[in-house]
């Protein structure tokens, strides 16, 4: 894969949808359905994939580079044959680590300014 | 848990969202569509264990939702693809070389139906260069493509208005009367060289056409540079009374047709270079599919 074309080094701005999916695979490898109710999860359901929604996400992030089909299935007798598993690729993980220290960034200037009520808890 | 037949109507709104999925482009629903239904169904399941009928009321609404938008999304999106594809550059770059070929002869002969034609031909050109820049030239490349179009289909609606209204015909007889409208028509050109000298610049930023890619910047001011001299030789006579040719003057002898040789020049060398490229991309084999 090119992984200077779509480098975590130019600055992307990761849609909210695309970030929480990444946090998701930042896991381990993941299917569908799987992702879309560990986001609702992570948001206390403030965040609701649609099919739709999951899958476009999906489509342009593979085509990014982001992430990746994953060919090793589980045990058919555990999970359906028919799922398609994804996981992070290189660049998808150094670009999620990169959104996420940036949000961690933000975060620490809305504590310095007193904008959390608990500023441990986050 | 309820009264509420789970499996008929698992089976039956699974049915009808896979019907819905027709909404979606085609290469979007073969690649997908066993994906989307599984995870409806599996979310179908979840809801109505967990919420019963609400649930599955809920599942629904949310799920056209984001269907209808989502639908509409992809659709836009390939769509775009087509707009990029090497074929739509391949050929507005050759209608860009006929285009430029029609400059030459509009300057040469002075004839109106050869301007035409290179403005119509030009529209190719841009569409072809807006198309290379593959949404990298940004806002200023959107909107230099926007104001380019816009600034040669006005020139365009001028002209058939004064040849339809006989107001051309009426330049002999009454020069002055025709240049109070006539300065439209360089005024219209100026915003084509605008928008071209805009997706110049996103041309250069992109990095569009690599070494040559000084050269629809210079197109774009050229085109602003002609609407100046048609201003100067065409719109100053006729305001004054006389028409341009009457007399030998170096403006209208020499300097407009060369200012159109060069900008026929500069759009056959635009169109090649974007046709050249496309031509090689449209030969290769595509890539196998993921």
């Amino acid at each position: 894969m090119d992984e200077t074309a779509s480098g975590p080094q130019k600055s992307i701005s990761l849609t909210p949808a695309a970030f929480h999916i990444m946090l998701v695979l930042a896991g381990g490898e993941n299917h569908g359905y799987a992702i879309m109710r560990e986001v609702a999860e992570h948001t206390q359901g403030k965040m609701r994939l649609g099919p739709g929604s999951l899958y476009g996400t999906i489509k342009r992030m593979l085509a990014e580079g982001w992430i990746e089909e994953s060919d090793e299935r589980p045990d058919p007798e555990l999970d359906d044959e028919r799922r398609r598993y994804y996981r992070l690729t290189g660049v998808g993980r150094k670009l999620v680590q990169a959104e996420a220290e940036r949000l961690e960034q933000l975060v620490n200037i809305a504590r310095g300014k007193k904008l959390l009520h608990n500023p441990t808890s986050v | 848990m309820n009264s509420f037949p789970s499996t008929n109507s698992l089976s039956v709104s699974v049915r009808v969202y896979r019907a819905l999925l027709v909404a979606y482009p085609k290469k979007f629903r073969e690649h997908y569509e066993t994906q989307l239904v599984q995870v409806f169904r599996d979310s179908f399941r979840y809801e109505y264990h967990r919420n019963g009928i609400s649930g599955v009321i809920d599942l629904w609404l949310h799920t056209c939702a984001d269907l209808l938008v989502t639908a509409f999304i992809e659709r836009i999106m390939e769509s775009s693809q087509y707009m990029f594809s090497p074929k739509v550059i391949l050929w507005g770059g050759l209608a860009s070389v006929f285009g430029g070929l029609f400059w030459m002869l509009a300057g040469l002969s002075n004839s109106p139906a050869a301007l035409v034609l290179a403005l119509v031909l030009g529209l190719g050109g841009l569409v072809s260069l807006y198309s290379r820049q593959a949404g990298q030239g940004g806002r200023l490349g959107l909107a230099g493509f926007t104001l380019g179009i816009i600034g040669t289909v006005l020139p365009l609606a001028v002209l058939w208005w004064a040849f339809t209204s006989g107001l051309v015909a009426n330049m002999k007889r009454d020069p002055a009367s025709v240049a109070a409208w006539a300065f439209i028509f360089p005024l219209a050109l100026v915003i084509s060289g605008i928008g071209l000298t805009l997706l110049g610049l996103a041309s250069w930023r992109a990095k569009t056409l690599h070494i040559w890619r000084g050269l629809p910047l210079g197109l774009g001011l050229l085109s602003i540079i002609y609407s100046l001299t048609i201003w100067l030789v065409g719109i100053v006579p006729l305001s004054q009374g006389r028409l341009p040719w009457d007399t030998w003057n170096f403006g209208f002898y020499v300097l407009y047709p060369a200012v159109h040789v060069l900008l026929g020049l500069g759009w056959m060398g635009l169109g090649s270079l974007l046709a050249i490229e496309a031509a090689a991309k449209v030969a290769q084999p595509p890539p196998a599919s993921a």
